[in-house]
């Protein structure tokens, strides 16, 4: 196990190098170089002070020792300065993010403890009426766009019924209550997609199990449905479910962007909406290249779990 | 076989264990109803080994299915019939109830030894189950009991074993680990299902081996289901041949081989290899397996019989009790004597 880990581990260096060769490319793709850019139309611009930003920047060397400065400086965590707020990016990544991690939070936990359960009772229940609505709402479920339900929820919900708090954010440290109180209906509409997902992959994947000769063995021993359910399927119908829900994650992540911008939460994603607007070139790139690497960690901890699950795995 | 023809064993009533009589199991698809096992009827005694052969697909394994009520309905139904174990009806029992027989007093051993153990549970985890379902040991103790039943299977190292999974373990050992399971809470009734047609042929010898000593001192009956007919004589007191959902032919292992009644067992012995023999062709039976959903509407082996004849198209044959424990469902048996 303890071998299979640290292969899995080692194996994220390549994949941590190419990602952050295609962020630096940005950086020679864009027409120009980062310097015109941040400038903009303002200011035609001091040669002098350009030349020394340049130069601040590293603009001067040849391309690969520009890489491998700025790759040494990401490794020890530095990933350059705001131009606008000149703030190191780490810092602003870092001052945000736990509004992004309580969203990820709260979605993550109405996909698990809403989605398995669900699906595994809609197998269960194959045909019934049940099954009937689940399997109806979990279309509508992955239907709806993300972006419309965020816009129709506030807009009905905090707005028009009142029934919600106004878009207001407050920080778990000042008042959690409050704070999990303005986090509840944003974490799930970024869940729901992932959540419907889940519920059809649970729900086919326990059916799938239940045909299999093992469960008849248990059946054969004499055990109870309610064990045969717990202990002989349920470990086994997880196994294809853990790794739709690794490859969600990445979706969840890509929906945080929307759903921190409609109810108006200053987390990372707003951060790099900014930025873009800004031309904050330092911030987008740090904030992409720091995403990036959060959800190669998390692969790496389904593929961990993965392997506890599922012991025909060799490690 | 028919209700009214039993004569020959009443005055052993009291060894009896199982008698199925009339037993329907349907399928209800969307090709039609498919008769797995339509008027089945067969016993087994105390301490006796039954073989029920056929080919695939002529209800066997449905048969063992619908025993222990593992039937997956839907779409399968058992319609009706008795199923008498130990003067108990197995059909009327309750959910509870036929729970606490599986596993304990009537148990299952299944063909494939891998599919049949769960690939993500410890093989001690799945043994030791059985003793804290049924005899409601804690988990050292059920374990202790596991270790125990390893052992007598002969499994090497069984201390060591009780950690594997079942992937680690070779076909052999899984199949041993699938029969310390069944006897584990020293069953009266042991149905096994084709329980050496996965495991290589030495393995096979020794598999049998080993169920044959266990059911002897734990005074267990078998009925073992297969199609392989040297299982048969090597193991059986007596066998039913099974033909599309029936019993075709019923009598003790001796006969069957010596003096087959029935056109059908006749022609499966004839399909075996044999040592010796000259020919480099085995002979096999004409035309296909009955399609259960479409049975000729008379005798159902009567399109390959090589016997055929204009009656055999018209009415189907009832039973006909040649001796004392020889039945034959056929208009004409073989060194019978003619209805």
């Amino acid at each position: 196990m303890l071998r299979y880990i640290c292969i899995r581990i080692l194996s994220m260096i390549p994949i941590l190098l190419g990602v952050s060769i295609l962020v630096f490319a940005t950086f020679h793709l864009v027409p120009g170089d980062v310097v015109d850019i941040m400038m903009g139309d303002e200011v035609a611009g001091d040669p002098k002070v350009l030349m020394e930003l340049r130069k601040e920047l590293n603009l001067d060397k040849p391309v690969y020792l520009q890489y491998l400065y700025w790759l040494w400086d990401a490794v020890r965590g530095d990933l350059g300065k705001s131009f606008t707020s000149g703030k190191p990016v780490m810092e602003e990544i870092l001052h945000r993010l736990p509004v992004n991690v309580e969203l990820m939070i709260i979605a993550i936990a109405f996909v698990i403890l809403i989605g398995i359960p669900m699906g595994m009772l809609s197998a269960y229940k194959q045909f019934s009426f049940l099954d009937g609505i689940v399997r109806v709402a979990t279309i509508m479920g992955y239907s709806i766009p993300n972006f419309w339900l965020a816009t129709i929820v506030v807009l009905l919900g905090s707005l028009y019924f009142r029934w919600l708090p106004v878009l207001q954010y407050v920080p778990f440290s000042e008042n959690p209550l409050e704070n999990i109180k303005c986090m509840v209906i944003p974490g799930f509409v970024l869940g729901l997609t992932t959540l419907s997902y889940i519920v059809r992959m649970t729900r086919s994947s326990v059916l799938d199990t239940l045909r299999q000769d093992y469960v008849r063995t248990a059946r054969a021993k004499g055990m109870t449905e309610k064990l045969v359910l717990f202990v002989h399927v349920l470990k086994n119908s997880l196994i294809p479910v853990i790794t739709v829900l690794g490859i969600q994650i990445g979706v969840l992540i890509g929906g945080l962007v929307l759903t921190e911008e409609v109810f108006v939460l200053p987390g990372v994603g707003r951060l790099i909406l900014l930025a873009i607007e800004q031309r904050d070139f330092m911030i987008v790139t740090g904030s992409i290249l720091f995403i990036a690497s959060v959800f190669v960690v998390i692969n790496l901890i389904v593929d961990i779990v993965y392997a506890f699950l599922d012991p025909r795995i060799t490690y | 076989m028919a209700g009214a023809k039993r004569p020959m064993e009443r005055r052993e009533d009291d060894r009896l264990i199982l008698r199925v009589s009339g037993l329907k199991t349907y399928f209800f698809t969307t090709e039609g109803v498919t008769k797995a096992v339509d008027g089945l009827d067969f016993e087994v005694r105390k301490g006796e080994v039954l073989g029920l052969v056929g080919e695939s697909g002529c209800g066997k394994s449905v048969t063992a299915l619908s025993i222990l009520r593992l039937v997956a309905s839907p779409p399968g139904r058992i319609l009706e019939g008795r199923i008498e174990f130990m003067g108990k009806d197995l059909l009327r029992l309750s959910d509870r109830e036929i729970r606490k027989i599986r596993g304990s007093k009537i148990s299952m051993i299944f063909q494939d030894p891998l599919t049949s153990l769960n690939p993500v549970l410890r093989i001690g985890y799945q043994l030791s189950e059985v003793f804290r379902y049924h005899k409601g040991m804690d988990r050292m103790k059920s374990l202790r009991e596991s270790i125990r039943m390893l052992k007598t299977t002969e499994i090497p190292s069984p201390e060591e074993r009780v950690k594997n999974y079942p992937h680690e373990m070779s076909g052999g050992m899984r199949q041993r680990a699938m029969i310390a399971m069944a006897f584990a809470c020293e069953p009266s009734l042991l149905i096994a299902d084709e329980p050496t047609t996965a495991l290589d042929v030495t393995v096979q010898a020794q598999v049998l081996k080993l169920m044959k000593e266990i059911c002897r001192e734990q005074e267990t009956a078998i009925l073992l289901i297969t199609h392989d007919m040297g299982v048969i004589a090597n193991m059986c007191q007596r066998v039913a041949v099974m033909y599309a959902g029936r019993v075709v032919e019923y009598t003790n292992v001796f006969t069957l081989f010596s003096e087959p009644a029935h056109p059908y067992t006749e022609a499966l012995l004839k399909s075996l290899p044999r040592l010796g023999a000259k020919r480099t062709r085995l002979d096999s039976i004409e035309g296909q397996p009955p399609q259960l959903h479409r049975l000729p509407p008379a005798c159902p082996f009567e399109p390959r019989c090589e016997y055929s004849a204009a009656r055999c198209k018209e009415e189907a044959p009832g039973v006909t009790c040649l001796r004392e424990g020889h039945e034959v469902r056929c208009h004409y048996p073989i060194n019978g004597k003619k209805e």
